[in-house]
């Protein structure tokens, strides 16, 4: 890996010239401390210090909802081709490249799925450093540092942004503009050391995840579960935010003029009441502690027995944005407790 | 391609009774048509365009060559309109899915096959997967379950295994209403392994059927002292992709779809929200 440094203040010229040579897509302020990823418009809407977009990137890869395939009674199968231009996304933090990771596992696991895969294939990213708030837990679930998955990483200094180059494709945006880069000085070395130190010491929010998946196992029957769905209002929000959430329901809808049926996706949430119901009228995860709990059990425990790896990535999105203040820390505790 | 299934034509539809058709599907591409294969207890998901995709098991053997047989309960949305397909009709296949039986395994040893009602539809292919080769296994049972003699499915097919001296074939109804006529014992299906008895060791046993049926046979396989781990099950989840990424059919951290359908049965109890 190459590392180079890039003074903060050339950061527009660089977005300015990736953009003429990408399909570029940055952060930008949304409401107040809301925040959301659009393609680049000019320097002056990048926010460059912010934590959480509120849908989080998994929306370039898997959007909300999009057509498989158009057939009519005579026709063929027709799959829409993507024609969309190779794309970087800008300002990832680690927990969202992690959650990246997840994704890309996810999608690969028993083959790869071709929709995903070929919006995924065609991005590049350019990870940026932040700094925790109270909702961040990255630091508990060891995703508060990444050393792949991305093109380029910036972690902010001073006056420098200390540059990760992980890639060819990193590589070739940085010659771009090489003007605007050089060989990091030993001073700035020693800043980078001394950040990363005062980070770790910024995490106020740690959830305990030793041995999380025997406990979750050991109480799967805990009072806990039917405790707190009394109060989940099963609105599935903590679902859509979550970058690693990746069900989905397919339809068929019919024009019945054109007579063309086209199959779509769209993303669902395994809290849904009917998510487990099949025909005959058999539920098996109707209960609601049922629902509550699979939530957890999922994100803890199935896909790290298949991929080493939890799937949440603390990013803090669900806590956040639950209207009924669940906070997953909070129900950890109350599991161990 | 994942998710985009593959034009296929229904060529023959046979009335087993009023609640469930064979219907024999090709595909439209001759290729495709031989080039497909699959093992006993894999599935398909079946598209009927505008209407949507069911996952349904395999029926034919995987010997049988160039087309595929589905063995389907009118239950729903798209199984309602697949019986209302004339012959000739445009649908969409997209598989095999699934582990299917390990049938690498099961061979040189004993096989039971117990069925209950349609449970039978994946086993029909193992069953058809063992008459080509009987030579390869060493004894082998069938137990077949059905809740009167009008819903025993492939009664003719059934029939002649009745009558095979190589295989102990049984069928049992659970009642007998009156002007129906049935030679068969009467019972629950339990009662009939009983009577087929197997050596425990060796022995491998595939059971499919309705969630009652499941609750009644393992406990009975159980106390013949038969192995956790010699009881293959075919589980059935809501599926929308059979690919392993809706999530829909996860069990603990299986997903049906890919990791399944068919699980041991030590397997499947050390997966929470089993049954
Ligand atoms: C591995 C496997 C093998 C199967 N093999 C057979 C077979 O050989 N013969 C047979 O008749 N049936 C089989 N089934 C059951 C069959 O898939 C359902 O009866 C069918 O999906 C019902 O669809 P529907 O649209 O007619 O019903 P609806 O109730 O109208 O379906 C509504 C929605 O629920 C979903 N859904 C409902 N039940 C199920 C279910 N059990 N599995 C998956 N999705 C479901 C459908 O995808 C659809 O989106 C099998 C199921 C599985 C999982
Ligand atoms: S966001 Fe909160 S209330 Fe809504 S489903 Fe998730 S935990 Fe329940
Ligand atoms: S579970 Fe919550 S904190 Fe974890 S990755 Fe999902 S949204 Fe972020
Ligand atoms: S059916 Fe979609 S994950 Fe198994």
């Amino acid at each position: 890996m190459i590392y180079r440094t890039m003074i903060k203040k050339t950061l527009p010229r660089f977005l300015d010239t990736v953009n003429k040579n990408y399909r570029l897509i940055v952060p930008e302020q949304k409401g107040k401390e809301t925040y959301t990823f659009k393609p680049y418009s000019g320097f002056s809407n990048v926010a460059t210090e912010f934590l959480r977009t509120i849908i989080p990137p998994k929306q370039f890869f898997l959007p909300p909802k999009e057509d498989l395939f158009h057939v009519s009674g005579t026709s063929d199968i027709e799959v829409g081709a993507e024609e969309e231009p190779f794309s970087i996304i800008f300002g990832l933090h680690s927990c969202d490249l992690h959650g990246i990771d997840i994704l890309d596992k996810a999608f690969s696991y028993g083959g790869k799925d071709t929709f995903y895969w070929r919006r995924r294939e065609k991005t590049g990213f350019i990870g940026l450093s932040c700094l925790p708030d109270k909702y961040c837990l990255c630091k508990s679930m060891h995703t508060d540092f990444i050393v792949d998955i991305y093109d380029l990483f910036l972690y902010t200094l001073d006056e420098v942004y200390m540059v990760s180059v992980r890639t060819a494709l990193g590589d070739d945006m940085l010659r771009l503009c090489p003007e605007l880069f050089r060989e990091p000085t030993g001073k700035e070395i020693a800043e980078y050391k001394d950040r990363i130190e005062e980070r770790e010491s910024m995490f106020t929010r740690i959830m305990d995840i030793t041995n999380l998946a025997d406990l979750l196992t050991l109480e799967y029957k805990s009072d806990v579960w039917e405790q707190y769905s009394h109060r989940c209002l099963f609105c599935g929000s903590c679902v859509m935010v979550c970058p690693t959430c990746q069900c989905f329901d397919v339809y068929d809808s019919t024009d019945l003029l054109t007579d063309i049926t086209v199959r779509w996706r769209r993303w669902d949430a395994c809290m849904r009441k009917d998510y487990a119901l099949v025909t005959g009228g058999h539920n098996f995860r109707g209960a609601r502690p049922e629902r509550f709990r699979f939530r957890y059990l999922h994100k803890e425990i199935g896909f790290a027995e298949m991929h080493g790896k939890a799937t949440c990535t603390g990013c803090g999105r669900c806590s956040e944005t639950c209207p009924a203040g669940i906070d997953m820390v909070e129900v950890v505790r109350s599991i161990r407790e | 391609m994942s998710l985009v299934p593959e034009l296929a034509i229904l060529v023959e539809k046979r009335y087993l009774d009023a609640q469930h058709s064979l219907f024999r599907f090709v595909f439209n591409d001759e290729d495709r048509r031989k080039a497909f294969s699959f093992k006993p207890g894999q599935f398909v998901m079946l598209s009927i365009f505008g209407v949507g995709e069911a996952p349904i098991s395999i029926t034919s053997g995987p010997d049988e060559k160039g087309f595929i047989d589905l063995c389907v309960r009118k239950a729903g949305r798209v199984t309602g309109v697949l019986h209302e397909l004339e012959e000739n009709a445009r649908v969409g296949i997209r598989g095999p899915y699934g582990n299917g039986y390990p049938v690498e395994t099961m061979e040189g040893g004993n096989l039971l096959i117990v069925a209950g009602g349609l449970g039978i539809a994946p086993l029909r292919s193992l069953i058809r997967y063992v008459l080509f080769r009987r030579e390869r296994f060493g004894e082998v049972g069938i137990g077949y379950g059905a809740r009167d003699p009008e819903s025993v499915l492939f009664y003719g097919e059934m029939q002649n295994l009745l009558e095979r001296t190589d295989i102990n074939c049984m069928l049992s109804v659970d009642s007998v209403p009156e002007n129906s006529r049935w030679q068969g014992q009467v019972g629950r299906v339990t009662q009939l392994l009983d009577k087929i008895t197997m050596p425990l060791e060796g022995t491998s046993v595939a059971v499919c059927g309705p969630p009652v049926f499941y609750k009644f046979v393992l406990d009975k396989l159980l106390k013949l002292g038969y192995s956790k781990g010699s009881i293959y099950m075919s589980l059935e989840r809501r599926m929308e992709c059979g690919l392993g990424k809706c999530g829909h059919c996860v069990v603990g951290h299986k997903y049906t779809c890919i990791d399944g359908p068919i699980f041991t049965y030590w397997d499947a109890i050390n997966l929470p929200e089993i049954f």
